[in-house]
Parts: C-alpha cells; structure tokens; sequence
C-alpha cells in the first residue's frame, strides 16, 4: 500500500443547505484507481408506500405525482396502467392520444435536462446553458396545457382529467419544429467534437451480463445492446398506433448513453407529431367513469425517461389499496455504479454517475476514502473539479 | 470546442443579440395563462356548505367545522392555500359546479394567515331533539329544487318548502320529550324518526 | 400466453402450482419456499428472464412474498409467490443467482421483518442505523383490525 500525502476534508453531513437532495456514496480508492463502492440510500424516505394505504383511489395518483419531480407523470402513468389492468377496462382512443403527448412531452425535458447536467460535469458549461434554455418553451408549454409547470394533475383512472383544445394545437407544432433543429444541432456537436470522444469514450463500460446481473433498463439497458422498451414490449396508451423506433447503441460506455438519449428525444417528437395529427379537429371522450375497483391484484408499467416504472397494487374492494408497491428505474440503475466503477480513475466518477441518469441529484453526496486506511479524501466539489480538470488536459493533448 | 462549426456560432451569435428568457416580475405584472391552476376560493352564492369538497380534498387542506350552539348553529368551510397542492378535486367534486374555483392567484406568501385563507359560512338545520346535524339550509333547499314534487315525502324538505312559501304549521316547533309518534313529521334526524313511529311515548296527563 | 404456460409448467413440474393468467399478460405461480432457489434460478438463467423486483405483504395469517420477472418477448409477467410462515418469517436468499437481488432483500427486512438466510450483507439500508430493533414499520399488527 503506497503511502501517499493526502488531503482530508471535514464531511458536511448528507443534509446541508447548499446541497439539493441527500444521498451518499462510499468510494474506496487505491491511490488513483477504484476498489470498491458502497451505495447507501433513504435520506428521502418518505413513506408514499405506507401513504398510500390511507388515500382514496383517486388520490394515490397525485401522492405518487411528487415521488419525483423530473419524471413526475411517469409515476402517475404506471399507477392508472396497473389499476386498468386490475379492472380490465380499456380507456378511450383520445385519452390514449394524449397520454402519450404527455409522456413524450416529458421525455425531451427530462432528457435536456440531463444533458446539461452532463455537460456541466466535464466543464462545457456553454452546453449547460442552452440545454435549459430549449428546455423552457417545454415546460411553457406544460403550463399551458395542464396548468403547471411541474406535476401536471393530467391523469386519472379510466382516462385524462382535461384535454388537450384545438387552439393549443398549433403552439405545440411551433415549438417541436424548433426543438428538432436545436437538438440535430446538439447531436452533431457532441459527436463531432474529440475532445468529448477521448473522454467519454470506453469509461463507465457495463456489459450485457451486467445489465442482465443487476435488471437495468431504460437507456442505460439499450446503450449496451440490450433491446428492452416497455412501449414496444408491452403496448399500452398510443404507442402501437403510431410509427416509431427503439434506440440501442453497441459499446455501453458513456458516449453511447448521451447518443441513445439525444436520439429518443427525436423520435419523442416524432411520436408526439402523428399524436397531432390523430386528434387534431376531432371530438372524443376523454375519460370513462371508474366507480369501483373490485378485489385483485394488478401490475403496471410505463417506459419513463429512465427505464421501466413498475407498480404493484393488490385490493380488497374498499377505498384504499392494502399493498402498493412501487419501483422507480434508477433503483435498478444506480447498483451498477459497483459494476462500471471498479477500474477506474477517480476524475471519472462524476461522469459515470451521472450517465446513469440518477433520478436524485444523489451525486451531491459522495465521499472518496482510502482503501487502506479509511481516511476521507475528498468530496463532491473536488471530483467535478478533477473531472473538468482531465477534459483540460485531453483538450490540450489534441 | 476545439472548432465550432458554423451551426454553433450562429447560434451563439442568437444568444447574445436575443433577450433573457426570464419574466420581469414583480417589476411587471405576470399574467398566467388561462387553465393555470392557482389558489381556490369559494364562492358564497354558489357554495350550498355540502362538505363535498372537505371529503375529496387529497392533502386535507379543508376545514369544516360545525358549530352547534344553541339558537344559532353555523358551518364553516376554511381553504387553507399553505397546505393545497392545486389539484382540482375540490373544483371537480362541488355538487353546484360554483361553490369553489381554482383562480389564477399565484403570489400567496403570507405573513399572516388571515389574508389568505378564504372561507364561508351557512346555517345549519338541527334535530329538535338531540340536536345533531341534518344539513346546511341552502343544501336541503338545493336539493328539494332538483328533485321537484318528490320533495313533499320527505319532512324536512317538506318543513323547508313551507318555510320559503312562508306558511305558518300549526304544530310546536319545540322538542318537548318524550317522542310522540307525531313528532315523525316534525323537523328530526333519522334515529330519532325512528324513535317516534316506533316508540310513541305519550304520557298519561 | 398460453405457450408461456406450458413451458413453465413442463420446465418447473411438480414444484410450480396453479400456474394461471389472473388478469391480462400477468401470470402467477404459487411456489413453495424450499423450491424457491431452484425455481428462480429455471426462471432466471434457463429460460432468459429479466428480473424487475420483488414485493412483499402481510396478511392477516402469512407472509407473502412475489418475484417478478419479465418474459419480453411474449409481453407478460411471470410471478412467483412463496407464503412464509407469520411467527418465523424467513427464506433462503438469491443473491448468489442474481446479484441485483441483495438491495430488495435488505429492504425487506428492515420494512417487515423477513429473515434471508446467507445474505452477503444484510446492514440497514433505507432506515438510520440506529434504528429500534424489532420495529419493523410497514407491519399492520400495531393497529386494530
């Protein structure tokens, strides 16, 4: 064991003002190389699955709303597809429509949202900036539809509680014709630029047989080769009644995930364009009338921005659910920080785990220890600015 | 980057010369669009005291609150904004479709509570003998409009249909124990209808 | 779905009971919980399952316990469902079958008090690690029935 001279940080403590969620992560370091990782979560625990046992049936969609506040219409969407699975009823062909205008919708903005995040990591912050900034007319445009910007309250059992007016119609064709060119734009810059390709490129590799080891999915899944899409496995809402296609990349590293994710946003438009068409000038129910839920079991799934969000609900025919078991995709996702992690260098760790996508900003609570003798070396701050560091230096290599 | 091509200057270019994306507020006013949901307020001409609202409402953000003192009994219906999670139960369940409204108020911080809580108030009706609630007086009459003639077999509806009309009864309106079987058509809950035609009391003067 | 179910039903024999699709593209399988390692590891690795999660229940005289595995190409789910006895909870774990398992373990124990024999790690993972012991928060017996 090399004895060398190391800084030790105070740790400030998983809950502190300047830090936005609370998480915490364990690295175990042999000079510059990884050994081991401990994930330890549950500093956001709040209890939702108990929760849910004392709320109506109705009102269990707006608690699992704010499980998230990224992908808050995910949740929602898996709980209205397990309680239709649990009646056996079909919803009505406009509701199915707009069901998935939102859940596209809400794929671009989550997905822009991490590609900031992802460019403020290795120090392109110029990438940071203007992907929120095409990210606004987005959630503009939620505001106007549903009413918020965040929590969109536009589920319900047996179909959607508002609709979607013609006079909104055009709007939206508006802003999607301009997103697709600023994101084509973002896709070139990434892809061509070599200076993100040597650093991005074979870092963070998880195998097939990780994927299969630890049931990941979502994009994480599909940059490995792994062909796994709840919307085309399983069609449920408008997915099989418009023409799309499922993303996968070959290598499984970092660079393959920013691809796989720019493209869904693509085709997310594409999805939301033939969504238009289908319901524009038309009339239609938006909803049936769900009086009861009967005694049963029922089981759920909705591709969210990433991976697969699985509910399962049993009931005994009174107003409440007995058991509501809820999981979240970066539940899944997260572990396999212990699979591509180990190897690597520490100025890589931020990236990695943000290529994971964690749907807490769990990074903000990282520790880095010495294998040998358990002595805190560094936090958060210090690994991004390694990370920035090492794209300076690749950038000066080139 | 290394070498921006010429789709990422202009749109640098764009950036510098566009303005920022940020609202003036609260320099300027903010006008929210049509459909945003903002703070509930009740409405009194359109509100019967149901309580429908307090049932459905998800994050328990209603009050109501029954206050039975002798002579004059009030229900009262508190909104309190600090605890709603604008999700439109309340809007969707009203039985009138008026009594509360989500508007588009979204500057609801407070110093003290007073100035945002919105609420209403409505007499009560009570059962002459033990005093425990029927309804709120706008909502037996509400109902007896909707249902027209069936009205007149239901005693309470019936008691209210005369007071509109302004018909004096020649009955007592008092609850004098014990229960007769012609208090049945006085203005009583049901257990103590029940009482009257099944009991029926009267004492040998 | 019905060449699903045969398939199981040949692969798992006698150890899988009343194997039926209760609602649409979801199927159960009630197992016993001495086959349990035999059977996920048929499911698992023989027969190309994805494994999504495992849940868990009380009920009013068992434990329940149902793993979920996801049969892609035929668009189902395919539960098993292992009852557990109510005074002595405990199972066999699967973590040296599928790896991913261990999280799900720990957070059954510590949430209703089930017993995984041979788990590599089982420390707190959701609750503080100076949570009381024995108060296991997602059980119903504190309450009145």
């Amino acid at each position: 064991m090399k004895n060398n001279k190391k800084t030790v940080i105070v740790p400030i403590g998983p809950y502190h003002p300047l830090l936005e969620e609370p998480e915490f992560f364990a690295l175990y370091c042999d000079g510059e190389k990884i050994v081991d990782v401990e994930w330890q979560a549950g500093y956001n625990h709040r209890g939702i699955e108990k929760l849910s046992e004392s709320k109506h049936w109705d009102q269990v969609t707006f608690l699992v709303e704010r499980i998230c506040g990224i992908c808050s219409t995910s949740h929602p969407f898996a709980y209205c597809n397990t309680i239709e699975n649990l009646i056996g009823m079909t919803i009505p062909e406009r509701a199915k429509y707009i069901r998935s205008i939102i859940g596209e919708l809400e794929r671009i903005h989550s997905h822009l949202l991490w590609m900031g995040l992802a460019g403020h990591f290795l120090g392109y912050n110029t990438v940071f900036m203007w992907a929120w900034k095409y990210r606004e007319p987005v959630l503009d445009l939620f505001e106007i539809i549903s009413g918020n910007r965040n929590h969109y309250a536009m589920f319900k059992i047996g179909g959607v509680r508002r609709n979607i007016e013609n006079e909104d119609i055009p709007k939206i064709r508006k802003m999607l014709a301009e997103i697709k060119g600023q994101l084509e734009m973002l896709i070139g810059a990434v892809l061509d630029d070599p200076v993100l390709t040597a650093r991005l490129k074979n870092v963070g590799v998880l195998t097939k047989q990780d994927i299969k080891n630890f049931g990941s999915v979502g994009p994480v899944a599909r940059a490995s080769g792994v062909d796994v899409d709840v919307r085309r496995d399983e069609p449920y809402a408008a997915y099989p009644l418009v023409e799309w296609s499922v993303i996968t990349a070959k290598n499984g590293d970092v660079l393959d995930k920013a691809v796989v994710r720019l493209s869904e946003c693509l085709e997310a438009v594409k999805i939301i364009t033939q969504c238009l068409d289908a319901i524009e000038g038309k009339a239609g129910e938006i909803g049936e009338e769900v009086r009861r839920v009967p005694e049963g079991e029922g089981i759920g799934r909705h591709e969210a921005p990433r991976g697969e969000c699985f509910h399962y609900i049993r009931s005994d025919g009174a107003n409440s659910p007995v058991r509501h078991k809820i999981r979240a995709p970066s539940y899944t996702n997260v572990p396999t920080f212990k699979a591509s992690c180990i190897g690597q260098t520490i100025s890589d760790v931020a990236i990695i785990l943000a290529g994971v996508d964690p749907c807490y900003c769990c990074t903000e609570r990282v520790a880095v220890y010495d294998a040998g003798k358990k002595k805190k070396l560094y936090d958060f701050q210090h690994l991004v600015e390694l990370s920035k560091q090492k794209t300076e230096r690749i950038r000066k290599e080139i | 980057m290394k070498k921006p091509k010429i789709r990422e200057l202009k749109e640098a270019v764009k950036g510098i010369f566009s303005r920022p994306y940020t609202t003036k507020f609260p320099y300027q006013p903010h006008t929210p669009p049509p459909r945003y949901r903002g703070k509930p307020e009740y409405y009194e001409e359109g509100c019967v005291g149901c309580g429908a609202c307090f049932q459905v409402c998800s994050a328990n953000a209603i009050d109501m609150i029954d206050n039975t003192e002798k002579g004059n009994p009030i229900r009262t219906l508190i909104q309190h904004p600090s605890k709603c999670i604008f999700c439109r139960e309340c809007e969707r369940n009203c039985i009138t479709g008026e009594g509360i409204k989500l508007t588009q108020r979204f500057d609801i911080a407070y110093v003290d509570e007073e100035d945002v809580l919105s609420s209403v108030k409505h007499k009560l009706i009570t059962c002459l003998y033990c005093g425990t609630v029927i309804g709120t007086e706008k909502h037996l009459r509400w109902v007896l409009k909707r249902i027209g003639n069936l009205g007149f077999a239901q005693p309470v509806l019936l008691s209210q249909l005369m007071e509109e009309l302004q018909v004096k009864t020649e009955y007592e309106e008092k609850g004098v124990p014990p229960i007769q079987r012609t208090d049945m058509l006085k203005v009583v809950c049901p257990k103590c209808r029940r009482i009257a035609f099944i009991s029926d009391e009267k004492k040998e003067k | 779905m019905k060449d699903i179910i045969g398939r199981i039903q040949s692969k798992l024999g006698d150890r899988g009971k009343d194997i039926k699709e209760q609602t649409n593209n979801r199927v159960y399988v009630s197992v016993d919980r001495k086959n349990i390692k035999e059977c996920a590891k048929i499911l698992f690795e023989d027969m190309d399952a994805r494994y999504i999660v495992a849940s868990d229940m009380e009920n009013f005289d068992s434990f329940e316990i149902l793993y979920h595995f996801g049969f892609d190409k035929e668009s189902a789910i395919v539960s098993l469902r292992v009852y557990l006895d109510k005074d002595n909870p405990e199972i066999d774990t699967l973590t040296d079958i599928i790896p991913g398992i261990s999280y799900i373990e720990r957070e059954m124990w510590e949430l209703l008090g089930i017993n995984f024999k041979g788990h590599p790690n089982m420390k707190h993972f959701l609750l503080g690690d100076d949570w009381e012991k024995g108060n296991y928060p997602l059980r119903k017996d504190k309450y009145e029935k």
